[in-house]
């Protein structure tokens, strides 16, 4: 069955239903109590971060289990510049990101130099030293406790206020990576997952490409750091985990890390699963854990692909009446 | 000289598998080597197109040498390979496998924001039509028959216009049939496109048909270079394919 | 000052053994069958959890102590086997995303599960009253059970290495290291092989859990403490390599217990350092197998 490339999402269909999608999301505060929102806030910025985790690993096919590092390298410059009082709201926000920039830059360097499983646990090694200096450095962080009351400007401290602000960056952030992964570098980077060997020789520059992966896909998830100190007024260490990085891959495995909606739709239904589930017992692991060995033995494709195969199918059995008529040779 | 080989050699461990070859390609060229398995034919591609360092020796390809480029650098001098092991983008449709392929020739790859789908339809169109592959368009590269797979990875060669084209044993696996279509389609569009071939192959109906040159490769070395006819009938060839007599 | 030195390097020492032991399992499991377990440090816990059970049931019974970490050695190895066929088996094949996620599934169901068996409060035993106390080494007194396991670790490094290298079954491990296919095509059953690989690997990170029980409280989190340390030493000592392992884990063992000493705060972060500083400079490790891009 052929992977027809999003040619059914960008038809003016999908445009109306994602208008339609969006209106309905800047209206929820209207109908919903502010512990919702919140939910939805949390599942919004952890679709950011799942979909720009997924560019490395679903599009280029490396695996990062270190992208909490860049998550909370976002998020601690932010709320550190914002709790010392260093920056107003919008330049912390802005040197934020040129903090994760750097960061990214610097990481990436060392990371290109290596493949596969090395790769993978350089990443895990970044993001462990950065959980060790925000939780050792207790002066300025707050160490296990984390950064706590931090200033957030009054508009923004509401959970209605928070949610809009970070509806809109979340939609813009979505917006730019989804232009990303359909432009030519997008393509470059299917090609380099799809066989690496080949894509050097039809002119790219693969260790090149995969630094400018690297390079967006950690500003992205820092952003997404970011958002959640909007969101939470906090900062802790286990914004660095490997608990937290397991989380953003989890997120896209459930959704599916070969379409793009994969990991929002992974996203929306973890923090979904996790709060249903959390209100009835404490023992969420056991079936977080049954969920992910279940979904990487059975189910790779994650909903959304098992969801496209099953509508793939469902249009081939309605055209199989018609099949040798579409095969009478032009 | 289109292509200068001096003295090239490359060593595996205590292994000589290239021991001084040296041999020039002209243009427009149309050319096979040929040998006996283990005679160092892909390891000699390999170190041809960036793939593998060479221990000593020259590359020289339109009067530059080319010895220690990667390989997307000797992409983009206009050198096309294709490889013994079909080498396709397996999850992409075929449209799409050729679509990369131009698109990274022509060094359209680092562009964010362009929708890729809308770029170059028609050249790709034009490129699927020659290779005969145009109605297969949609089909995931991993769905094709083993022919159309082979077909594919010419195509994909072929994506970036080069100058001077290194075919790994493109028949292999194919029918007869499949590989005379084979055979005369690189024919017919090295005529076409003005192409240098350098072709590895071990079904010698093919080589003699196409080739105008033959080299032959024997435990690292050239031993014979000639027309179809002297190939044909030399004895130094016939001693390194059926053995010695002791 | 030099007794609180020795004191350390002692007390840094057997837990490097006990974090080799189970770094020893997952680097022979990461070495023959290309598997990451993320699932070692549950391991781990699990036969920590029941040394402690197995020995304090059986308190009265001469040797009890002994009894609890060979069975608890045995009932991982034999765990560690149901989880290979199970779990690891289907996807053998597959993308390394679906091993880190399977194998990262285990941990948490595992993590549960031993919540629910034995609760969340830290459960203790007390070693054999021979091993308890300090014993005076040329006027230092120093802890008998952390010296006896430093002796035990050696013991343990030197029988596998022996096993390994000399006998019949460590030939076949080796052999299906290298090449399953030709392996097979000489009659060595594979998919049995990488089990029992599986289960010794799961085996000796039982061993060390059980070994330790007595030394520190056997709570919920010590699976993923243990696995990232376990995950430094391998990677400092090279993939695969045993050798490495034993060395990478005396480093680590030493640079804990001195960056206790001389500084407390960030003597947390030096294996992590060491850690990062292998991978950029040297990432197959000290003692593994080149590899280039």
């Amino acid at each position: 069955m052929s992977e027809d490339r999003n040619s059914t999402f960008l038809s003016w269909r999908s445009g109306l239903a994602l208008s339609l999608l969006l209106v309905i999301f800047y209206l929820l505060p209207l109908f919903l109590a502010d512990n919702w929102l919140n939910l939805i806030t949390e599942m919004l910025i952890m679709a950011l971060a799942g979909a720009a985790l997924n560019l490395l690993l679903g599009d280029c096919g490396i695996i990062s289990f270190g992208h909490a590092g860049f998550f909370a390298v976002g998020a601690y410059t932010f709320g550190l510049l914002l709790y010392y009082r260093l920056a107003s709201f919008g330049a912390a926000f802005l040197l934020a990101i040129a903090g994760v920039i750097l960061f990214s830059l610097i990481v990436g360097w060392f990371l290109i130099r290596l493949v596969e499983i090395y790769f993978s646990l350089l990443c895990l090694a970044f993001s462990q030293v950065v959980w060790v200096i925000v939780s050792v450095w207790y002066s300025v962080t707050g160490g296990d406790d984390g950064l706590n009351g931090i200033p957030i400007p009054g508009l923004l401290f509401s959970a209605g206020g928070s949610y809009y602000f970070v509806l809109t960056v979340v939609g813009v952030c979505l917006l730019l990576l989804f232009l990303i992964r359909e432009s030519p570098f997008g393509y470059s980077l299917h090609a380099i997952r799809d066989n690496r060997k080949r894509s050097g020789f039809i002119g790219i520059n693969q260790k090149l490409h995969i630094y400018i992966a690297i390079v967006i896909s950690g500003l992205f998830c820092g952003i997404a750091g970011i958002l959640l100190v909007v969101l939470l007024h906090a900062a802790f260490p286990g914004y660095a985990s490997l608990t937290k990085s397991g989380d953003f891959l989890f997120v896209c495995l459930l959704g599916g890390m070969y379409h793009f909606s994969g990991p929002i739709v992974g996203s929306f239904l973890y923090i979904l699963l996790h709060f249903i589930i959390h209100r009835y017992t404490e023992y969420w692991p056991i079936f977080l854990g049954t969920g992910l060995t279940v979904i990487a033995i059975f189910f790779r494709g994650g909903v959304v692909g098992f969801a496209m195969e099953k509508y793939q199918s469902y249009l081939f059995r309605g055209r199989t009446r018609n099949a040798s008529a579409d095969r009478e040779p032009a | 000289m289109l292509l200068q080989i001096e003295n090239l050699h490359k060593k595996f461990g205590g292994i000589s598998a290239i021991n001084g070859v040296s041999f020039g390609v002209e243009k427009g060229e149309l050319s096979s080597i040929i040998g006996p398995n283990g005679a160092g034919k892909s390891t000699l591609f390999n170190l041809l197109t960036g793939y593998l360092p060479k221990d000593s020796g020259k590359v020289i390809f339109k009067g530059e040498e080319i010895s220690n480029l990667p390989p997307y650098e000797i992409c983009k001098r206009k050198i096309g390979r294709s490889f013994q092991l079909v080498s396709l983008f397996q999850r992409l449709p075929v449209f799409d496998n050729i679509r990369i392929a131009i698109l990274a020739g022509k060094g359209l790859m680092l562009d964010f924001f362009k929708p890729a789908r809308k770029m170059v339809r028609e050249e790709t169109e034009r490129l699927l039509e020659s290779i005969g592959l145009a109605s297969k368009a949609l089909t995931s590269a991993a769905d094709l028959a083993h022919g159309e797979q082979r077909r594919l990875e010419l195509g994909i060669a072929l994506a970036n216009k080069p100058e001077l084209l290194f075919l790994d044993e493109p028949c292999s696996g194919l029918t007869v049939e499949e590989s005379n279509i084979m055979i005369e389609l690189i024919r017919k569009l090295a005529a076409e496109q003005e192409l240098t071939v350098l072709l590895v192959e071990h079904k010698m109906d093919m080589v003699f048909s196409i080739s105008r040159k033959i080299r032959v490769l024997h435990e690292g070395r050239l031993i014979f270079e000639g027309g179809p006819q002297e190939v044909k009938s030399s004895e130094i060839v016939q001693k390194v394919y059926l053995g010695e007599e002791r | 000052m030099f007794e609180v030195i020795i004191f350390q390097i002692v007390s840094g020492l057997s837990e490097g053994m006990v974090v080799f032991l189970c770094a020893m399992g997952m680097t022979l499991i990461l070495g023959s069958l290309k598997v990451l377990n993320i699932a070692h440090g549950s391991i781990y816990m699990l036969g920590a959890y029941l040394g402690v059970m197995i020995s304090n049931l059986l308190t009265g019974i001469p040797g009890h102590f002994y009894l609890g970490i060979v069975l608890s050695t045995i009932l991982c190895a034999l765990f560690g086997g149901l989880v290979e066929i199970l779990v690891i088996r289907p996807i053998y094949k597959l993308n390394e995303i679906y091993q880190f996620v399977t194998t990262y599934g285990v941990t948490f169901i595992m993590m549960d599960v031993t919540k629910i068996i034995w609760g969340g409060a830290p459960q203790t035993v007390n070693q054999p009253a021979y091993l308890q106390g300090p014993v005076s080494l040329s006027g230092i007194l120093l802890p008998k059970y952390n010296l006896a396991l430093i002796i035990f670790g050696i013991a343990v490094f030197v029988a596998m290495h022996l096993f390994i290298n000399r006998s019949r079954f460590g030939l076949i491990i080796r052999g299906v290291t290298v090449d399953r296919l030709v392996m097979s095509i000489f009659g060595t059953n594979v998919p049995q092989t990488y089990t029992l690989v599986f289960m010794i690997g799961c085996g000796l990170a039982g061993l060390g859990g059980a070994i330790i029980a007595p030394l520190s409280a056997v709570s919920p989190g010590i699976d993923f403490s243990v696995l990232v340390k376990a995950f430094i030493v391998i990677i400092v000592g090279g993939f695969g390599s045993l050798n490495g392992a034993f060395l990478a884990s005396v480093i680590v063992g030493l640079t804990n217990a001195c960056g206790i000493l001389f500084a407390p705060k960030v003597a947390l972060g030096f294996p992590f350092f060491i850690m990062l500083v292998v991978l950029i400079v040297r990432p197959w490790g000290l003692l593994g197998k080149p590899i280039r891009e």
